[in-house]
């Protein structure tokens, strides 16, 4: 680069000058974060198996995909875990945050303590489940043997009929308070001359939610809908911890079988595939949701 | 300052061409700095040596021993690290992946046969000296040695399957107990069950079991036992390819066990569906008389926890057609990638020398692979069972499943499944063996494609 005083005159480029000023942000980036990912995403095309060589097979994972049980069985159980517990943990945070925002004494106190599932990391959670779930020491047999509701203790993780739901229960749990925290957020901006005007007209509460808080909160919504979705399908560590994907394979979520064709059988490649399959999943999952999310506002 | 900041901007696109050339430079440089630090640390820095003792006294015991070989070796030291059985899977495989790894490490047999058919380990073979291949039983030799002749670890430690007995209760029932000359058949065991079953309080729920079996994971037990019914799992076929059929005596053990738990009711329900450790407690409060399915390290945890006046004992292997009981071994092994191969192995020659593996044994409460530690007094003692386990040792054979390429895989992704729902009563004999044949072929199917050789 010649630096003359011709320079001072030249026609600024403003592109050029935002990506200088990027730069020393996007190298350490690309090299620590972009590189991975798409060799990650390259891997999902090979043959790539635990001490063997990588071959470009190019779509023969996905083939293989097509007729395996196993991962239709994950995607299953994973599909049906992410709707219970994005639908409940919309609902119930909504519930929470709408409790919050009523000014009750103590509420700094409660959203605190409404914080403190989401401070703890998934295989904390998972811990502190599996303790309430334990057959022989957990609280929940306790208390469900003292009401005189069960003669035997139940083994609620290893149980085919119990399994699934424990551990959505426990999901739902720790991913509450991540949505009732937005939802508060945004109960706070609503004003409340709306509410004040609509009382004047004798609107009841649940007209009140019905045409005020929830059309204001839909944007809010459709963010907590997406990130929620995107997380509990990538759930991995908290129901690892509680039942590895047993028992025979009833709580395999897509994450936990991915984990297992790399980590327990080898697959590295096939592993990378359904990590490919989930990512194209949730990509049109948001893509369909928010432009239908998109074209109700601009309709209205 | 002004002018400084003006000086800056003006030269904005040199300076940040500096900034990242410097970046790259250092990034390279640290790079090569750390790699030839990692080669130079191969060549002459500490061996790593990494054990997955756990009992108290066996992680003493092992440390003491490697302090003692690094007294004797200041030149070439070994680095103790501590694994642990939860995560050595994940920490192995990423370690040979990256070429990280320890040049020592312990595992078990069926796990480390897997990692030889990727390539990942050394053949010891040339290193073990003729004293210690000619101590070691030659079954427990079968579990980690190739038909090339290739040793991909060294076992120390045994592992097998024990029943457990409350010698109080059995009495109370009027069992007279098994010995070692004359065994329990798994009649004379089902029968007993029956007896020891009991509803003490008349309240139609029954307060003790004759029998409690961890079965979360019960493929192991059902394999390592149906040998004795003359059960396999894995034939050859017509084109000289192993196929799994699950025939009459792969099912009998399957229908006993489920016929305990549903049609005799004679084994607590709340077997299904947990650990072997998770059992002992209730081996403990006397919940169940005998505990089955169980390994021999538990015994340290009974004696611990039991009260003084709790008298158990360990039962002779229970008789089918033979007492025959297919093993696991826990094993040393050095990965291919290790630049000192012979020192490495002349380290595990040390650590599992007869005085040094009778300690190693003994403090975890588990059977030595050497006979001449297997002679060892503390061996020999009939308390806690320890007389009757070195015993049983001539019962123990290397599984036909040994070094079948996909093993790991059959028993993790359709054994263990299929036996926790058969188990759990959720479906019939037939169907379950209808399952395991059609799911293994398919898994086998692909290690076959590769054309992987024991």
């Amino acid at each position: 680069m010649s630096v003359t005083a011709g320079v001072t005159t030249r026609p600024r480029n403003r592109n050029l000058d935002q990506l200088q000023l990027l730069l020393p942000i996007l190298v350490p980036v690309m090299l620590i974060s972009l590189v991975p990912l798409i060799r990650g995403i390259y891997i999902g095309f090979t043959d790539y198996e635990l001490g063997g060589q990588m071959h470009f097979t190019g779509l023969e994972n996905y083939r293989i995909m097509l007729h395996d049980r196993f991962f239709w069985r994950s995607m299953g159980v994973g599909f049906l875990w992410t709707a219970i517990v994005t639908a409940l943990q919309i609902g119930l945070g909504m519930g929470l945050a709408m409790l919050l925002n009523q000014g009750l004494r103590l509420t700094s106190l409660y959203t605190v303590l409404m914080l403190v599932p989401w401070a703890m990391p998934p295989i904390v959670r998972g811990l502190i489940w599996r303790q309430i779930y334990s057959p022989d020491t957990g609280a929940l047999n306790l208390i469900l043997t003292q009401w005189g509701l069960i003669n035997e203790p139940i083994n609620w993780l290893t149980s085919f009929e119990w399994a699934i739901p424990a551990i959505i229960i426990a999901g739902i749990w720790g991913e509450i308070p991540k949505a009732a925290l937005f939802f508060l957020a945004g109960l706070k901006t609503i004003p409340s001359s709306l509410y004040e005007a609509a009382e004047l007209d004798g609107a009841t509460s649940y007209r009140k939610f019905r045409h005020i808080t929830l059309p204001l909160m839909k944007p809010i919504m459709a963010a907590v809908v997406s990130l929620s979705f995107m997380w509990n399908f990538n759930a991995f560590g908290l129901v690892w911890i509680l039942t590895e994907g047993g028992p025979g394979g009833l709580t395999r979520l897509p994450m936990l079988a991915a984990y297992e064709e790399a980590f327990r059988y080898g697959y590295v490649g096939y592993a990378a595939a359904i990590g490919n399959v989930m990512v194209v999943i949730i990509s049109l999952f948001l893509f369909f949701y928010l432009r239908v999310q998109l074209k109700e506002r601009l309709g209205e | 300052m002004k002018r400084l900041f003006s000086h800056i901007m003006y030269y904005k696109g040199f300076y940040l061409a500096g900034v990242l050339a410097l970046l790259v430079i250092s990034f390279y440089v640290a790079g090569e700095l750390s790699m030839r630090h990692a080669e130079l640390s191969e060549q002459t820095g500490p061996l790593k040596f990494l054990s997955l003792a756990w009992q108290v006294e066996a992680v003493e015991a092992v440390q003491e021993i490697t302090n003692e070989w690094n007294r004797q070796h200041p030149d070439q030291s070994v680095e103790f690290i501590q694994g642990s059985w939860n995560a050595i899977h994940d920490y192995l495989i990423t370690g040979f992946e990256t070429g990280d790894i320890p040049d020592i490490f312990h595992y078990e047999s069926a796990i480390v046969v897997d990692f030889a058919l990727r390539g990942y380990l050394a053949d010891l073979a040339p290193y073990i000296s003729d004293e210690m291949r000619n101590d070691i039983l030659e079954v427990d030799w079968a579990s980690v040695t190739r038909s090339t002749g290739e040793v991909v670890g060294i076992p120390f430690i045994n592992e097998s399957f024990l029943v457990l007995y409350n010698q109080e209760l059995l009495e109370a029932a009027g069992i007279s107990t098994p010995s070692f000359e004359e065994p329990w058949t798994w009649d004379d065991l089902s029968e007993a069950a029956g007896k020891l079953t009991l509803d003490k309080n008349g309240d139609g729920i029954t307060d003790q079991w004759g029998i409690g079996m961890g079965m979360r994971r019960s493929a192991n037990f059902i394999m390592n036992h149906s040998i004795a019914f003359g059960g396999s799992f894995f034939y050859e076929n017509e084109a000289g390819q192993l196929e799994t059929r699950v025939l009459e005596p792969e099912r009998e053990l399957l229908g006993r066990i489920s016929d305990m738990l549903y049609v005799d009711k004679t084994m607590s329900p709340s077997s299904v569906g947990k650990s072997g450790a998770e059992m002992i407690p209730g081996f403990l409060s006397g919940q169940y008389a005998m505990l089955a399915g169980i390994g021999t390290w538990a015994r340290q945890q009974v004696a611990e926890n039991a009260s003084e006046d709790f008298r158990w004992s360990v039962m002779p292997p229970v008789k089918a057609k033979t007492q025959a009981m297919g093993l696991n071994t826990q094993t040393l092994s050095v990965p291919k990638s290790c630049t000192r191969q012979a020192l490495a192995m002349e380290f595990i020659e040390f650590l599992l020398s007869s005085e040094n593996m009778t300690r190693l044994a003994a403090s975890d409460w588990m059977m030595p692979t050497r006979k001449s530690s297997l002679k060892d007094p503390r061996f020999q003692d009939d308390a806690s069972g320890w007389k009757m386990v070195t015993q049983s040792a001539q019962y123990l054979s290397a599984g036909p499943w040994v070094g079948l390429p996909g093993y790991i895989e059959w028993k993790s992704r359709v054994a263990n499944p299929i036996l926790q729902e058969y188990f759990a009563g959720r479906i019939s004999l037939d169907e379950a063996a209808e399952r395991i044949e059609r799911e293994s072929n398919s898994v086998l199917a692909r290690y076959q494609v590769r054309g992987l050789k024991w």
